[in-house]
């Protein structure tokens, strides 16, 4: 009979928290992406998107489970976080010669012991017009959220969380007026 | 000892059971594609209230647990993008009353969604909900605040468990997917809105 209890609570802790995960679709951000439409920049293309050895590029671990981006790499969800942003305001152009390209270079989700998650990611980004550059900066979010000692809450909250992290970090972007006057 | 087991499974059920799984209804934007050139002339301003983007809601999922999810947030940029193929322009306004700063910006016409959903699940045994329903209606009024006219569908989703193992949302995303491209048929071809 204790056999059995402790079988079935293992299956039940391998069920609620130890599973890999997909991280969910970007969700774009209107009022982000209505600055540059409201400054009237040209429209850009969005080029190569690469994570320093240090990030977490491939997998986000969460407790006992992962996270990981459709996409394959994170580099690749923040270059598809931006584009979408563009492509919703229209100022997205695969043949424009301005490009937006960028580093990941932290990407990082603290689901917590309780109380609060934390979510933190930094990325270099750099714009080029023609080749040369007219933005180079790095830039960084942190939000926080409810969490909860269970694992089957914790972990699928943060999931929850973490297009609203990628969100933070292109409003900061999209908030620089270096950054804006790049793309002019 | 096998007392205490039982009080732990016990106090465990109930902890679980008392709380909503989160999951997020966000459509794929790619899903909701352009009509082509946009339909209709002018600039629509999009308001969709504080209050509303902070909404969470609680629905039932399988096996007697429920999920939980920001219907606004999730669908904001959904219907900011049908607005943006329908219309020439569309920006988010912070107030639909204040005549100034609506006539300032060139909006014509306002839109104000609201959203009531529904789930459920045919399994005792997974959470995620099989069968999702999104209402969503959209009031147009003028910059003065008359009522144009008004869009109201019901957009479904199902998923069963071999599809959405790897995405306990799945139904919630395609009922939005679908709610919002009907919502995008039903704004073009309402005469009332030019």
């Amino acid at each position: 009979m204790k056999a059995r209890t402790a079988l079935i609570g293992v299956a039940l802790v391998a069920i609620l928290s130890g599973c890999a995960a997909m991280a969910p679709n970007y969700n774009t951000s209107p009022a982000s992406a209505q600055k540059l439409q409201a400054a009237k920049v040209q429209p850009a293309k969005v080029g190569d998107f690469t994570a320093d050895k240090n990030a977490a590029n491939t997998s986000i671990a969460l407790r006992a489970s992962t996270m990981e981006p459709a996409q394959g790499t994170y580099a690749k969800y923040l270059a598809d976080a931006i584009k979408n942003e563009l492509e919703l305001v229209k100022l997205y152009s695969a043949a424009s010669t301005t490009e937006i390209s960028g580093v990941l270079i932290r990407n990082e989700m603290n689901t917590g012991l309780a109380a609060t998650g934390e979510g933190l990611m930094e990325a270099k980004f750099v714009v080029r017009r023609d080749g040369a550059v007219r933005f180079d900066k790095t830039k960084q979010a942190h939000i926080e959220w409810d969490s909860n000692f269970l694992g089957a809450i914790a972990i699928p909250r943060a999931q929850r969380e973490y297009p609203r992290l990628v969100q933070a970090l292109v409003a900061e972007l999209f908030s620089d007026s270096d950054f804006v006057a790049a793309l002019k | 000892m096998v007392t205490l087991t039982r009080w732990a499974w016990l106090a465990c059920a109930l902890v679980l059971g008392a709380c909503a799984h989160p999951i997020t209804i966000a459509p794929n934007l790619a899903s909701l594609a352009a009509p082509g050139a946009p339909v209709k002339p002018g600039t629509v301003g999009l308001y969709v209230s504080a209050e509303d983007k902070a909404r969470q809601v609680t629905t039932p999922g399988g096996g007697g647990d429920k999920v939980s999810y920001f219907p606004y947030r999730d669908l904001e940029s959904g219907i900011y993008k049908v607005l943006g193929n329908i219309y020439e322009r569309v920006v988010l306004v912070p107030s639909p009353t204040d005549v100034e700063a609506l006539a300032k910006s060139g909006v014509s016409v306002v839109a104000r969604p609201q959203i009531i959903t529904q789930s459920s699940s045919g399994s005792a045994l997974t959470w995620p909900p099989t069968t999702f329903q999104v209402q969503l209606s959209c009031t147009f009024t003028d910059i003065s605040g008359t009522t144009i006219a008004e869009t109201l569908i019901t957009g479904n989703g199902n998923a069963e468990f071999s599809e959405f193992k790897s995405d306990f949302s799945l139904a919630g995303k395609r009922a939005a997917e679908d709610a919002l491209n009907k919502t995008q048929s039903a704004i073009i071809a309402e005469k009332k809105l030019k």
